[in-house]
C-alpha cells in the first residue's frame, strides 16, 4: 500500500527533513524512505529557496497506477541507489523521472489484517472500506446500528473509495485515483516530516493568530486617534470602606484560628456589641421580680419618652437663629439668677449690676441712635428690599421685620427715658417743619417782592435826578443822552413791576421761571461770586467782609429769610446809604443802579485796574441791575460763570472805552462767545442788535433751507445743512436729515470757512450768531433788547458786512455764469464749497492742478528702490581703491576686481528680483528680518505638518482663559491622558460592542475624550464573592496607603513648589 | 440722543447666599486681548522653565543586599511590589511607607524572573537554582512601623535548568518560564503543562499578552523573537534580528504592539502581524538595554540600561521623553511601571531598588481644580509651542553624567560618520545601485515561519 502525497502538485515544498523515527527497509512492501537532504533545524524555514535550487534530488511522493511500470520503477529505483542514475538533460523528463523515483510505501501489517502490499486488491492498493469490513466479525457487524450499516452496504456497493484521497487534498490526485478505483488500491500518504509539519503548523497558527489579534485594531486605532484617553478602569474596584465598623461588619472568620475564636464568641454570646448588651440586660433582670421588672421597663420608657421630648425641643430651641430671642432669653436667664440669688445677694450688689445694666442699657440706645443701625439702612437690608418683597424669602422678610422692631424698641426707650423734653422737641420741630413746608415759601416770595419793591422804589423815586456824569467819555452829549433814556426805561419797567406786584401777579411767574435755570444767582448760591470794583485808583475801595456778602441777594434764600422782617424802607435807606458813601468817595455810579440795588458789593481790584478812567458803572454793575430786576420780572441772569469770566475781564482789560452805553434802563446782556472771545484776549464783548439780527437772519435763512424736504440730485455735490444726500422714497437727492444734532453743528464749521477767506472776525462774528441764538434759547426771551459796546457793534457789523460782501460777489459770479443752478450754487458758497474755475473743472483736473510739480511715482519708486537696497543681503565685493597696493605696472583694476564686482552686482540684481515685491510696481513688501518676531517663530516645519499654512493655522487658536470661554478652554487644554493616581490601570480588554463601536468612531465622544475600561474579573470569578471583597479591601488598603503613601515626601515636597 | 452708559447690577455680581452661583463675565473681545500669541508664547517659555524647575523625579530608594535582578508589581495594588536579588533573596515591599513586609526566603541562587499572579495574592519567582517558587503576598498593614519577617515559599517547582525569566498568565492559574526551553506551568501541577522548543538555544525572557491573555512572547540568545499561542500549543512565529533582545513587553491597550529591549542600545516596536518592519525604533540609550515594562495607558514604556540610566519612552517616540539617573546608580537590570501609571521603579546593580515618578515635574498628592487647569493649561502650551528654539532647548535640556554624555557624543559622531559614508557610496555609485535600508528594518535578519 502506497501513501498518498500531501505534497504531490507543491514541488516547492520538497525538502525532507530527517526524520527521527528509525528508517525502515522492507523488501516485500518495496517502501523507501530516502533522505536526502540534512537542513539545520533552525535555518529549516529560511533556507527554503536555496534548498530549492540546490541539485540535490528531491522526492516528491506520489502514487503510480500503472502496474506496467512498476518493474521499470523498481529498476530505476535500485539504480539510483547505486548511483547508476542519469537523468536526462531535458528537465521536464528529469521531472517525471523524479516522480516516478518516488516511491514511499509505508505501512505496516495491522491488526485488521490488512496487508498493504499484496497485491490482491491491486497494486495500486487504496484502503479499502470492503478491506476493513472483513476484519469485522459477524458479531461486530450485528453490533452495528441500522444506520451505519445501511452506510456500509452502500459503501460496498460504490467503486472502492480511497481513503487517502478523501483525506488528502490534491483534486489531480484524487481524479486519477477514482480513475483507477476499484482497478488498483492508491498508497496512502506518508506523514509530513516533523519539521515540515510543525512549520505548517506554525504557519497556520500564525495567521490564526494575526487573524484573532486583529480584531483589536478598530480599537486601537480609535484609542491612538482619540485627543483624550480616560482610564476609568479600575475606579469601580477600589473600596469606598471608611470606617473601621464597616471594616469590622465585613469581616467573616477565614483561617482556622480566625474561626475558632468566631465560634468561642459566639458560644459565649459576645459575638457582637448588641449581643452583649443583650446578655448584661438579662443578667440583670434575673435578680428582680416581675413586678420591679415591670416597674422599672414603665420608668425606663418614661424617661426615654422624656428624653426624646427634652431633646426635640432643646433640637428646636437650638435652631432658633433670633438674636432677639437669645438676648431675651439671656436677660430672662439674668433675671432667674437675679431673683434666685437675690436672698444671698446683698443689696448694695443688685443695684450696682442694676446700674451697670442700667449703663449698658444707655450705651446700646446712644448706639443705636449713632449707627441706626436697625434702621433697616444696611447694605443688606437695601438690597433685600432693593430686590423686591416678593422675591425674599420668608427668613430675610422676618430678619428685616425684627431689625425695625429691634430698632423700634431701642428708640423708644430713649423716649420713654426723658418724655417731657422731647415732646416739645418733637412740637417744635413740626412747627418748624410746617413752616418749611409752607410759610417758608410765602415768606421767600415776600422777600423777594420786598427785595424788587425795594429796587422799583431805589429806580423810581431817588435816581431819576440823579447826576450825570461831568467827565470822560459817559460826559459825552450823545452818551449822556443816552444815558438819560436808560435811566427812563429802567424807571418804566420798575413802574410796570411795582404795578405787576400790586396785581400779586409775579410770584408764581418768577418761581417758575427761575427754578429751571441754574446758576441764576436768586435761586442757587452754589457757585462762589467775585464783585470787583473797576473804581480809580485813588478812589476809596471799601473792602468788604464776608457778612457784606453775606447781606448781598445773590447769597440765596436763607439771607433773605432772615430779613424778612426788617422793614423795606429802612433796608433800602441802609443800603442807600451805604452806596451814598460810596459815592461820596469818589466812585461815580450811575443813578439809578446805585439807588437801586444793595449788591453793589464792590471788592477791591487792587493793582488789576489799569485805567483809571473807568468811573461809570461797571459790569458788575450792570450785573447787579439786572438781579434787582429779576427779582420782579422773573427773568433769568446770566450763568454765574459767565459774568465771573467777564467781570474779571472788566476788571483787567480796557473797561472805560466799553460801559460808554451801559444804561441801568437795559439789560445787558452777553454771550458766551464774548466771554470766549475776553478769554482770548478780545475786547468785543456785547453783541450789537444788528449783529443779533443779522444772526437771527442767518439762521432764517438756515431754516429756510432745511424746510424744504427734498432737493432732488443725481450726485453728490457737497453736503448740506440739514440735508442728508440719500437714494430715498423721492429718489435720489437731499433728504431733510433725521438728526439735526449732528448736521446743527455743521454750519458753524461752513460758515467759519467763508469769513476765513475774508478775514477772522467774520469767525467771531459767525460764532457769535450762534451763540447768540443758544443764548436767546437759554433765555427763552424774545424781546431781548440788546446793547452792544461801540466796538462790539463794529466788529459785528463788519462781519456782516464781509458777508454780505461775499455773498454778493458770490451771486454776481451766478449771474455771470447764467447757469439755472445758480440757487445751487449759492448754496454751495454758502457752505463755503466754490469752485475755482467754474463747472468745467473736473475732479480730475482739481487734483492735477492741486499736485502739479509732484512726481508721486518717481518719489515712490526712489523710496522703493531705497528700502530694496537696505534690505538686500550682504554681498561682499573687492573693496580697495584700484591700484592701491600694486605694483605700479599691474593692471589698475585688475580682472579678478573687476569679475567680483560684476558678480556682486548680478547677485544683488537676482536677490532684488527674487523678492516678493520684485514684480509689484506700486507696492514695498518688507523682508527684512525681524529679530523678535522670529523669537514666535519656529526655525523650520514640525514633523508631523506638511505646509507651513497649515503649521501655522494650528497656532492661531489662542488657549488662555481670556481668549476662550471656559468650555473651549477645558476642550483646548484637555490633556492626553486622564487617569487617577492611586487607581490601578488594568489591561485592556476586547468587547464586541467596543469594537463595533470603536470602528463606528463613536467611542470618542465630542469633546475628543474616549473612555477605556478594562477589567480584572479574573480570578474573582472563581473564588466567588470573598474573593471580590478582599480584593477590595485590599484596593482600600493600597489606596489609603497611597494616600498616606508617599505623603510625607510629596507633601513636603508640595509645599517647597507652593513656596517657590 | 440715546445716552448709552456703563451699568452695572450689583446684584448679578454678588452673592447673596453660599449655594449662589456666581457667573463670571468676560469680553472675549480680540481688541482687548491683544498679542495673544506673544503671551501665550511667554506662558509656554515659562511653562517650560518650571517644569524643569520641578523636575525632581526621585521618590525612594529601597535597599537591597545584592544587586537587583527582578522586580514586579502587583496588578491590583499599587503600593506592592516584589523585589528579587542576586544573592537569591527576594522582598516584598510597602513602598508607601519604604519598608519591606516580608523577606522570601528560599532560593540559592540569583532570581531572575518574579510575576504576580493576576488576584495580586501570589507571586512566582524563577532563579538561577533551577526552581520556580510560589509565594503568598500579604497585604501592608494600615499602621506603619516594622513588620519584616521571613516567609517561606507556598509551592516549588523544579526544573532541569537554570530559568531565566518567568512571567504569569493575566488571567488564568499558569504561568510561563524561560530556560533551555519554554515551559508553561499550573499552579496545580509539579511538571510544565507545556514545553515549547524552537531552536537549540537559551531563551532569555518571556511575557505574556496582557490584552490576548494567551499569546506570549518570548527572547532568546538565538536574537530571535518568538511567539506563541497556549490555545494551538505551538510557538508561531520567530523574527531573527543582528543582536539579541534582552527583554520584551506587551503593550497592555494594544494587543498585537509590543516592544523589546535590544543590545544594540536601542529598543524596537513591533506590530505581531507584520514582522518585515520594526513600528519605530527607540534610540537614546548608549549601552544594551536590559529591560523594559509598558505603562498600564498603553502610552508610554519604561526602560532600563547597562549605562547605569531609566528612560522613558513614548510608544512611539523615537527619542526619549525623560532620562533618569542617579549618582550612586549602576547598571539598571530591571524596571517596572505603577500600576496607575504615576510611578516607576527600577533595580539596578547598586543594591536599591528605586521609585521614581513617571513625571518627573509632576506635583503629588491631590490637586485643587484650579490648580489642574493651571497643569492641563501649561501642558497644552508646552506641546503648542514645543517646536519653537527656545521652547525645545529648555524642554529638552538633560544634565547627564559624563559617561552618558561622552558616550552619546560618540555615537553621535559615529552614526554621522556612517551616514555621511553612506551618501558618499551612494553619490559615487550607480543610481539606484545602493539601496538603503532604513532604521526600522536594518536589523531584522529573518522571519521564520
Amino acid at each position: 500500500m502506497k501513501y498518498a502525497g500531501w505534497f504531490s502538485d507543491e514541488d516547492e515544498h520538497s525538502v525532507e527533513e530527517p526524520s527521527d523515527e528509525p528508517r525502515e527497509d522492507s523488501g516485500a512492501g518495496g517502501y523507501v524512505d530516502v533522505s536526502l537532504e540534512h537542513s539545520d533545524d533552525f535555518l529549516g524555514g529560511m533556507d527554503d529557496d536555496a534548498s530549492e535550487n540546490s541539485e540535490m534530488p528531491a522526492f516528491s511522493q506520489e502514487e503510480e497506477g500503472d502496474v506496467e511500470k512498476d518493474d521499470d520503477r523498481h529498476q530505476r529505483m535500485l539504480d539510483q541507489i547505486t548511483g547508476k542514475v542519469s537523468f536526462g538533460r531535458d528537465s521536464k523528463v528529469r521531472k517525471q523521472a523524479l516522480k516516478q523515483l518516488m516511491i514511499s510505501e509505508a505501512g505496516q501489517e495491522t491488526e485488521f489484517g490488512l496487508n498493504p502490499g499484496s497485491s490482491s486488491t491491486g497494486a495500486a492498493g487504496d484502503l479499502t472500506v470492503e478491506e476493513l469490513m472483513k476484519s469485522l466479525g459477524s458479531d461486530e457487524r450485528r453490533k452495528l446500528t441500522p444506520a451505519s450499516r445501511k452506510i456500509l452496504e452502500h459503501l460496498k456497493t460504490k467503486p472502492a473509495v480511497s481513503l487517502a484521497g478523501t483525506e488528502a487534498g490534491s483534486g489531480k490526485a484524487r481524479k486519477r485515483k477514482l480513475a483507477a478505483a476499484g482497478a488498483a488500491v492508491a498508497p496512502v500518504a506518508a506523514p509530513l516530516p516533523r519539521l515540515i509539519k510543525e512549520r505548517q503548523e506554525r504557519k497556520a497558527g500564525y495567521e490564526d493568530t494575526k487573524e484573532e489579534v486583529t480584531k483589536w485594531q478598530s480599537i486601537v486605532k480609535a484609542n491612538r486617534e482619540a485627543p483624550t484617553l480616560v482610564f476609568t478602569s479600575a475606579r469601580g474596584e477600589v473600596g469606598r470602606i471608611n470606617t473601621t465598623q464597616a471594616i469590622v461588619a465585613q469581616h467573616t472568620p477565614e483561617t482556622a484560628l480566625e474561626e475558632e475564636v468566631a465560634a468561642l464568641l459566639e458560644k459565649a454570646g459576645a459575638a457582637s456589641a448588641k449581643a452583649v448588651q443583650e446578655a448584661e440586660e438579662k443578667l440583670a433582670l434575673k435578680s428582680l421580680t416581675l413586678e420591679e421588672v415591670r416597674a422599672r421597663q414603665e420608668r425606663l420608657a418614661k424617661m426615654r419618652s422624656l428624653l426624646f421630648h427634652h431633646e426635640l425641643k432643646a433640637k428646636r430651641l437650638k435652631a432658633i437663629k433670633s438674636k432677639d430671642y437669645r438676648k431675651r432669653m439671656a436677660k430672662v436667664e439674668k433675671l432667674h439668677a437675679k431673683k434666685t440669688g437675690a436672698s444671698i445677694a446683698d443689696e448694695e450688689a443688685d443695684s450696682d449690676a442694676e446700674r451697670a445694666a442700667e449703663a449698658e442699657a444707655e450705651f446700646e440706645r446712644a448706639r443705636e441712635r449713632l449707627t441706626l443701625r436697625h434702621r433697616n439702612t444696611s447694605k443688606w437690608a437695601r438690597r433685600a428690599l432693593k430686590r423686591g418683597v416678593e422675591v425674599m424669602d420668608a427668613g430675610t422678610k422676618e430678619a428685616l421685620a425684627e431689625q425695625l422692631r429691634l430698632g423700634q424698641s431701642l428708640r423708644r426707650k430713649i423716649e420713654g427715658k426723658d418724655e417731657v423734653n422731647e415732646d416739645s422737641d418733637d412740637e417744635i420741630s413740626s412747627s418748624e417743619g410746617g413752616e418749611d413746608g409752607t410759610l417758608g415759601d410765602v415768606r421767600v416770595k415776600k422777600g423777594l417782592s420786598a427785595k424788587a419793591k425795594a429796587a422799583a422804589l431805589d429806580l423810581i423815586t431817588g435816581d431819576a435826578d440823579a447826576p450825570l456824569p461831568k467827565k470822560g467819555l459817559f460826559s459825552l452829549p450823545f452818551m449822556s443822552r443816552a444815558l438819560q433814556k436808560q435811566r427812563i426805561e429802567a424807571q418804566e419797567t420798575a413802574a410796570q413791576i411795582l404795578q405787576e406786584d400790586a396785581e400779586g401777579k409775579g410770584f408764581e411767574e418768577a418761581g417758575a421761571r427761575s427754578r429751571p435755570l441754574p446758576g441764576s444767582s436768586v435761586t442757587s448760591s452754589a457757585g462762589r461770586m467775585r464783585f470787583v470794583s473797576s473804581g480809580a485808583p485813588g478812589s476809596l475801595q471799601v473792602p468788604f467782609g464776608f457778612e457784606d456778602i453775606e447781606d448781598g441777594l445773590a447769597v440765596g434764600d436763607a439771607e433773605l429769610d432772615s430779613d424778612v422782617d426788617e422793614d423795606l424802607e429802612s433796608k433800602a435807606e441802609r443800603l442807600g446809604l451805604r452806596l451814598k458813601v460810596r459815592e461820596e468817595n469818589g466812585a461815580v455810579v450811575g443813578e439809578g443802579v446805585s439807588a437801586s440795588t444793595k449788591t453793589n458789593v464792590v471788592r477791591s481790584a487792587g493793582g488789576k485796574v489799569k485805567d483809571g478812567r473807568s468811573q461809570l458803572p461797571t459790569l458788575e454793575e450792570l450785573r447787579d441791575i439786572e438781579l434787582a430786576l429779576e427779582g420782579g420780572t422773573g427773568v433769568s441772569m446770566l450763568p454765574d460763570r459767565l459774568s465771573h469770566r467777564v467781570s474779571a475781564e472788566a476788571a483787567t482789560g480796557s473797561g472805560a472805552r466799553r460801559v460808554e452805553t451801559a444804561s441801568a434802563s437795559h439789560r445787558a446782556h452777553f454771550s458766551s462767545a464774548a466771554a470766549r472771545s475776553v478769554e482770548s484776549g478780545r475786547a468785543d464783548l456785547f453783541t450789537s442788535r444788528p449783529q443779533a439780527n443779522a444772526s437771527r437772519e442767518e439762521d432764517e435763512t438756515g431754516s429756510k433751507v432745511a424746510t424744504v424736504p427734498f432737493i432732488p440730485s443725481k450726485s453728490f455735490t457737497g453736503s448740506r445743512i440739514g440735508y442728508a444726500f440719500k437714494n430715498g422714497l423721492q429718489g435720489l437727492g437731499y433728504y431733510t436729515d433725521p438728526k439735526p444734532g449732528l448736521t446743527a453743528a455743521k454750519p458753524t464749521i461752513k460758515e467759519s470757512i467763508v469769513p476765513s477767506l475774508v478775514g477772522p472776525v467774520a469767525v467771531i462774528a459767525g460764532q457769535r450768531s450762534k451763540e447768540h441764538q443758544q443764548k436767546r434759547k437759554g433765555l427763552g426771551d424774545a424781546s431781548l433788547s440788546s446793547v452792544g459796546s461801540v466796538k462790539g457793534q463794529k466788529t459785528a457789523v463788519t462781519a456782516q458786512e464781509i458777508n454780505h460782501h461775499a455773498q454778493a460777489r458770490n451771486q454776481s459770479r451766478n449771474e455771470k455764469d447764467g447757469g439755472d443752478d445758480s440757487e445751487e450754487e449759492a448754496e454751495r458758497v454758502k457752505e463755503g464749497m466754490r469752485p475755482i474755475g467754474g463747472k468745467a473743472q473736473t475732479q480730475k483736473d482739481l487734483i492735477s492742478l492741486a499736485f502739479a510739480g509732484d512726481d508721486v511715482e518717481a518719489e515712490f519708486a526712489a523710496e522703493k528702490a531705497e528700502d530694496v537696497a537696505s534690505e538686500l543681503p550682504k554681498i561682499e565685493e573687492p573693496s580697495t581703491l584700484p591700484g592701491w597696493g600694486m605694483w605700479s605696472s599691474a593692471q589698475r583694476e585688475p580682472k579678478w576686481m573687476r569679475d567680483a564686482k560684476e558678480k556682486a552686482k548680478k547677485d544683488r540684481e537676482t536677490a532684488a528680483a527674487g523678492r516678493s515685491d520684485a514684480k509689484i510696481r506700486n507696492v514695498v513688501i518688507s523682508e527684512k528680518w525681524d529679530k523678535k518676531a522670529a523669537k514666535y517663530t519656529a526655525s523650520s516645519l514640525p514633523f508631523p505638518y506638511t505646509s507651513k499654512e497649515v503649521y501655522e493655522s494650528s497656532l492661531r487658536q489662542p488657549l488662555g482663559p481670556e481668549y476662550n470661554p471656559d468650555s473651549s478652554f477645558r476642550n483646548l487644554t484637555r490633556p492626553a491622558v486622564l487617569k487617577t493616581t492611586g487607581v490601578v490601570i488594568t489591561p485592556a480588554r476586547y468587547g464586541k460592542n467596543t469594537a463595533r463601536d470603536a470602528a463606528a468612531g463613536i467611542t470618542v465622544d465630542e469633546r475628543g475624550v474616549a473612555r477605556v475600561e478594562g477589567g480584572m474579573t479574573v480570578l474573582a470569578q472563581k473564588s466567588g464573592k470573598e474573593g471580590t471583597k478582599k480584593q477590595q479591601g485590599s484596593a482600600q488598603l493600597s489606596r489609603g496607603g497611597i494616600s498616606g503613601s508617599f505623603s510625607k515626601s510629596l507633601t513636603a515636597e508640595k509645599k517647597r513648589q507652593r513656596r517657590i | 440722543m440715546k445716552v448709552k452708559v456703563i451699568n452695572r447690577i450689583e446684584e448679578d455680581f454678588t452673592k447673596e447666599r453660599k449655594q449662589d452661583l456666581k457667573k463670571v463675565h468676560r469680553n472675549f473681545d480680540p481688541n482687548i486681548h491683544q498679542f495673544e500669541k506673544a503671551h501665550e508664547y511667554t506662558r509656554a517659555l515659562n511653562a517650560a522653565k518650571l517644569e524643569r524647575i520641578f523636575a525632581k523625579p526621585f521618590i525612594a530608594a529601597l535597599p537591597h543586599e545584592d544587586g537587583v535582578t527582578a522586580l514586579c508589581r502587583n496588578p491590583k495594588t499599587i503600593n506592592s511590589i516584589v523585589s528579587g536579588c542576586a544573592d537569591g533573596a527576594v522582598r516584598i515591599w510597602d513602598i508607601a511607607q519604604k519598608r519591606t513586609l516580608r523577606r522570601l526566603v528560599g532560593h540559592t541562587g540569583a532570581v531572575r524572573g518574579l510575576s504576580f499572579a493576576p488576584d495580586g495574592e501570589s507571586v512566582v519567582s524563577c532563579s538561577t537554582d533551577c526552581t520556580v517558587k510560589l509565594w503568598k503576598v500579604p497585604y501592608a498593614p494600615l499602621e506603619a512601623g516594622h513588620v519584616e519577617a521571613q516567609q517561606q515559599a507556598v509551592l516549588e517547582f523544579q526544573g532541569s535548568n537554570a530559568f531565566r525569566s518567568i512571567d504569569h498568565h493575566w488571567s488564568r492559574n499558569m504561568f510561563a518560564t524561560a530556560s533551555t526551553a519554554v515551559d508553561v506551568w499550573d499552579h496545580e501541577r509539579s511538571e510544565p503543562v507545556h514545553t515549547f522548543t524552537w531552536g537549540a538555544d537559551t531563551v532569555i525572557s518571556v511575557r505574556f499578552n496582557p490584552a490576548e491573555a494567551d499569546i506570549f512572547a518570548t527572547t532568546g540568545s538565538d536574537r530571535s523573537i518568538a511567539l506563541y499561542d497556549l490555545r494551538i500549543s505551538t510557538p508561531v512565529r520567530k523574527l531573527v534580528m543582528q543582536t539579541r533582545c534582552n527583554a520584551l513587553a506587551w503593550n497592555p491597550m494594544e494587543a498585537f504592539n509590543f516592544t523589546v529591549a535590544n543590545e544594540d542600545c536601542n529598543l524596537y516596536s513591533y506590530d505581531m502581524r507584520k514582522f518585515t518592519s520594526a513600528t519605530c525604533v527607540h534610540q537614546d540609550f548608549v549601552s544594551a538595554v536590559l529591560d523594559v515594562d509598558y505603562s498600564p495607558t498603553g502610552r508610554e514604556f519604561v526602560a532600563g540600561s547597562y549605562d547605569r540610566s531609566v528612560r522613558i519612552f513614548k510608544y512611539n517616540g523615537g527619542h526619549s521623553r525623560d532620562v533618569y539617573t542617579a549618582k550612586r546608580m549602576q547598571r539598571v537590570f530591571c524596571v517596572r511601571f505603577s500600576g496607575d501609571a504615576s510611578y516607576v521603579m527600577s533595580g539596578s546593580d547598586d543594591m536599591n531598588v528605586r521609585v521614581w515618578k513617571a513625571e518627573a515635574s509632576e506635583q503629588l498628592g491631590q490637586l485643587l481644580p484650579r490648580e489642574k487647569k493651571k497643569k492641563a493649561y501649561n501642558q497644552a502650551l508646552l506641546e503648542r509651542y514645543k517646536h519653537m528654539d527656545e521652547v525645545k532647548r529648555i524642554t529638552r535640556h538633560r544634565h547627564l553624567p559624563a559617561a552618558i554624555f561622552k558616550a552619546a557624543r560618540q555615537r553621535r559622531v559615529i552614526v554621522d560618520s556612517e551616514s555621511k559614508k553612506l551618501q558618499k557610496r551612494i553619490a559615487h555609485s550607480k543610481p539606484g545601485s545602493i539601496k538603503i535600508k532604513p532604521e526600522r528594518r536594518k536589523k531584522i535578519v529573518a522571519e521564520v515561519e
